[in-house]
């Protein structure tokens, strides 16, 4: 039998049972219910990580470090927003979610780990051009592994998310018969 | 033949549910899935597995093959 506590955190996926219930269970109306908002969530988190990994070649570095922190802080809202849209489905574990529910997120981490395959090419790519015999050494500020680090932790955060945003279509309406 | 190229499964959990007088939240709770399931199911967005689909025709009380097959029914 499975523990029932509401309180109950799932370390390894990083959710509680409430929240996941909660989500699962929300029937208030938003416009990440639909296909198409939801995808222009993932095109922008795709963009600002992107764009979080390319500013370190900002040369100036007051401008750079406020362009940092605020695409850190719109990645990490768009993460958050992304696992709402899927309504935690991306980051819940098997016991919490219908046949359905498991099948499409593990068909969207399928997918995922090979788009991070691929996607892990440009970052260390990046990661070589920056070193100091690289094409790119001139233009990247010394000391700025850490924006391309965080965007690189980020993309691999987001990813699963990301996919099962992009794939999911409208929502049937909530109760309705 | 891959998942994705797999024949549709056709349906007429609807009108079965609605001549049962459920609501898709009731009929979800007596199966043991979500409310969402039972919409991409009539949607025909989502095809069960066989538990699935027999414990949909047990609660609707119909025979498994009245409810679902790979051919279209008259009537979709």
């Amino acid at each position: 039998m499975s523990d029932r506590k509401p309180r109950r955190f799932f370390w390894f996926e990083g959710v509680t049972r409430a929240e996941v219930e909660r989500s699962l269970n929300d029937t208030r109306p938003s416009v990440l219910r639909r296909q198409a908002p939801r995808r222009q969530l993932v095109a922008a988190t795709a963009l600002m990580t992107a764009a979080l990994a390319f500013s370190i070649f900002i040369p100036q570095v007051k401008v750079r470090s406020y362009a940092e922190i605020a695409l850190l802080a719109g990645v990490l809202i768009a993460f958050l927003m992304l696992r709402k849209s899927v309504r935690l489905v991306s980051d819940a574990p098997d016991e919490l979610l219908d046949e359905r529910q498991i099948a499409i997120r593990n068909a969207a981490y399928a997918v995922a780990y090979r788009a991070l395959c691929t996607i892990s090419l440009p970052y260390i790519a990046l990661v070589l051009l920056i070193q100091p015999d690289g094409a790119l050494f001139a233009h990247a500020m010394p000391g700025t592994w850490s924006s391309v680090l965080l965007s690189y932790l980020m993309c691999c955060a987001s990813l699963p998310a990301m996919v099962l945003a992009w794939r999911l279509p409208d929502e049937p309406a909530p109760l309705t018969d | 033949m891959s998942r994705t190229e797999e024949a549709p499964v056709y349906n007429r959990i609807a009108e079965a549910r609605a001549a049962a007088g459920l609501s898709r939240q009731a009929l979800a709770e007596a199966v043991g899935v979500h409310y969402q399931t039972i919409g991409y199911l009539e949607r025909g967005e989502y095809s069960p597995s066989l538990s699935l689909a027999l414990r949909i025709a047990q609660v609707l009380q119909q025979d498994v093959q009245a409810l679902f097959s790979i051919q279209p029914f008259h009537n979709n």
